[in-house]
């Protein structure tokens, strides 16, 4: 953990580079978030989307950067139309699942194959509806780029091994990351793919050890006692020991992505910095989400909060640009269908921008 | 009265602060020697949410920025929409926060408890009795292709419990066309189970292991419950119902939805499949209790059937019910010993 102990809500002021600061405050959220929730479910759902709306508004309006804040502009109305096409998929499916099997199947593959047609509208979307100085982010991926980026590729990358997989995510990341724009200024990232592979090795040899002290764990069980009881009581202990470390290794493992990434971006030819480490934002996720559970999720608006400060923390951006100076470039908007579907069945995207 | 705000013309990223003036039904302010004035009902306020800077939309897609609330408050009196105002007055105060928290699990047990079980039996009530066939039939299909075989037993046992069976069922009212089908159950080992519309199949194993045929009737009779009662379909509703609610909250969750609500979700799903049990096994035993010129099976036999299919099944409670699918035999066996006492004692 992080023990040096920042003022976390002055800016850190330099002359060379623009920073963050969030400035969102627990209670605060936790009163907002609680309410939302209460009357979400007064409403059965209906509530629900402006409810994300306002949580949206509270995160984005509390992340300062440069001493102004960011903006959240969906509106209620669009986010209830997408939840609305969504939850009426999710429940043909369900029904469709439970009484004819063979046209569930059918059913799931025809939203893999319009999944990234639903990603891209969901980055477009999300981006498109953030603004900060009053000038909105535009995302410009293509519909070939998306079924290439999130369907073919990584069903290539798979096949010999999964050795191209690496290759396949940073392309992944990047393809977000190079269809960024803020205004008129364009971001770029090209981090090298030897880190990633380098991050791969590091996975797999973790992996591989873990799976031996669990081998050898589980032999030695087997063999100093007889009955199935302890073997089955050792796997009762070890099983969520197990299941939190893949998280873990996920967890640590997306840190480095994030760094990877953000590191090696820059916004027209402001360099973007961060001094994030890895581990302590796996260790900060791992915990947020033990907190939450153990909490039965009243622990979520701390969670949120914490890392967002984390994050804010450690990102800076050179100052080469003059933000003043940057022009908006008012591209067509975008329906939040592909959002609140993409969201509905669980798939994320994103660069942690 | 005044308020300090930024000023963007939204052509580009500058922000120029502004001291802004109400006058009257008016708000005017002054760029570069140049004023600039508004009626309040061409201006649009966004709604307050925390300490976030609230907007003032301008008609030409220019915006003003301010933090200062009290002034935005006073002068733009009749503007943020109903639920806004509603969200922030509940926001501010402990007290309707204590209220909101309290609503809040208060509706979601509601939910839990009575709402979805009561939507999901009115929904099995209604579903035409085709797709009830359909469904059992493709169930059974499956299952006889993947794990059953045809059973090994003598064709007079078979021929007992089938008489037995069809003695009761005779007398039951029922709009269900009831048929007892007997397959080895290999992987699926000593089991019975029952499908929507009323087949119902027993393995040669369960009746091995039972002997008796009053055992093996008391088992039958729980299946009648599960299908006179509607649980397969209820289940699979109700287990819907779960999907949906948690779909509907954690959606916000975000990072860490998908990864831990699985397990609450299935913790209530369970309870669910536990609590039909409990159902069937009553039916059982108030069948039982009533039909007992027909069959002479006693609550002793169900009982014992329960202890022989733990002992099978070597079920030495290292488990914990609440991740279970049937309750524990002790609990099971507890219930219809209270339910015996009950019955004699009226």
């Amino acid at each position: 953990m992080e023990t040096q102990q920042q003022g976390e809500l002055t800016p850190q002021h330099s002359s060379t580079s623009y920073a963050f600061q969030f400035k969102g405050k627990t209670g605060e959220f936790f009163r907002i978030w609680i309410v939302n929730l209460a009357l979400t479910i007064v409403t059965l759902g209906i509530y629900s989307a402006w409810a994300k709306v306002r949580q949206s508004q509270y995160m984005c309006g509390n992340t300062f950067f440069d001493n102004h804040e960011f903006q959240y502009l969906a509106t209620p109305m669009q986010i209830l139309k997408g939840r609305l096409i969504a939850f009426a998929l999710i429940i043909t499916y369900s029904v469709l699942s439970s009484v004819y099997p063979m046209a569930a199947a059918g059913f799931m593959v025809a939203l893999v194959l319009l999944m990234p047609l639903l990603l891209l509208s969901s980055l477009k979307f999300n981006y498109h509806n953030l603004s900060y100085r009053h000038v909105r982010f535009r995302f410009t991926g293509k519909v070939g780029q998306a079924y290439w980026y999130f369907l073919l590729l990584p069903i290539l990358a798979v096949l010999p091994f999964g050795l191209l997989l690496p290759y396949a995510i940073k392309q992944q990341k990047c393809f977000i990351a190079n269809n960024l724009y803020w205004g008129d200024q364009e971001f770029k990232s090209e981090p090298p793919l030897g880190a990633f592979y380098g991050l791969f090795l590091g996975c797999i040899g973790v992996v591989v050890v873990l799976s031996f002290v669990i081998g050898a764990v589980f032999g030695l069980g087997a063999l100093s006692s007889e009955s199935g009881g302890q073997v089955m009581a050792l796997m009762l202990v070890l099983g969520p020991i197990i299941y939190l470390a893949m998280f873990a290794i996920g967890f640590v493992a997306n840190g480095y992505i994030l760094r990877f990434m953000l590191n090696n971006a820059q916004l027209a030819d402001s360099k973007i910095n961060t001094t994030h480490s890895p581990w302590t934002y796996g260790f900060i996720l791992l915990s947020n989400t033990l907190a939450i559970i153990f909490s039965l999720g009243l622990a979520y608006p701390w969670a949120k909060i914490r890392m967002n400060r984390y994050l804010a923390k450690n990102i800076t951006m050179s100052k080469e640009l003059d933000l003043s100076s940057v022009a908006a470039n008012n591209g067509q908007a975008n329906s939040s269908v592909g959002q609140e579907v993409a969201d509905g069945f669980d798939m994320e995207v994103g660069l942690g921008l | 009265m005044r308020f300090n705000a930024h000023f963007s013309d939204g052509s580009s990223a500058q922000l120029l602060p502004v001291s802004v003036q109400q006058i009257d039904q008016t708000i005017h302010f002054i760029i570069a020697d140049n004023a600039h004035y508004f009626s309040l009902e061409q201006c649009e306020l966004s709604p307050r949410i925390g300490s976030t800077p609230q907007y003032i939309d301008l008609p030409n897609g220019a915006r003003l920025v301010s933090e200062d609330f009290d002034a935005l408050a006073a002068i733009f009196t009749k503007q943020s929409p109903f639920i806004d105002k509603l969200s922030h007055f509940l926001e501010s105060k402990w007290l309707y926060l204590l209220a909101s928290l309290a609503v809040t699990c208060i509706t979601a047990w509601w939910l839990v408890n009575s709402a979805i079980p009561a939507m999901a039996d009115s929904i099995a009530k209604q579903l035409p009795s085709q797709i009830l066939a359909q469904v059992s039939d493709q169930s059974l299909d499956l299952l006889a292709e993947h794990y059953l075989s045809d059973s090994e037993l003598s064709l007079t046992k078979r021929g007992t419990i089938a008489s037995y069976f069809e003695h009761y069922i005779s007398q039951l009212d029922t709009p269900y066309d009831y048929q007892l089908h007997f397959y080895k159950g290999n992987d699926l080992q000593a089991n019975a189970f029952a499908l929507p519309n009323g087949h119902i199949v027993i393995t040669d194993e369960l009746v091995e292991l039972l002997v008796d045929d009053e055992r093996i009737m008391s088992v039958l009779l729980h299946e009648v419950g599960h299908v006179e009662q509607r649980h397969g379909l209820r289940n699979v509703l109700q287990q819907l119902g779960i999907f949906i609610l948690f779909g509907m909250f954690l959606n916000d969750l975000g990072d860490v939805s998908g990864v831990f609500s699985g397990i609450p979700m299935a913790v209530l799903q369970l309870d669910y499949s536990r609590q039909f049990e409990y159902q069937a096994d009553r039916f059982a035993i108030e069948q039982i209790h009533q039909a007992d010129s027909v069959i002479q099976a006693s609550s002793d036999d169900f009982i014992k059937s329960f202890e022989l299919m733990s002992e099978y099944y070597q079920d030495s409670g290292d488990v914990p019910e609440f991740l279970s699918t049937h309750p524990l035999t002790e609990n099971r066996i507890n219930q219809i010993e209270l339910m015996v006492e009950q019955s004699q004692a009226n």
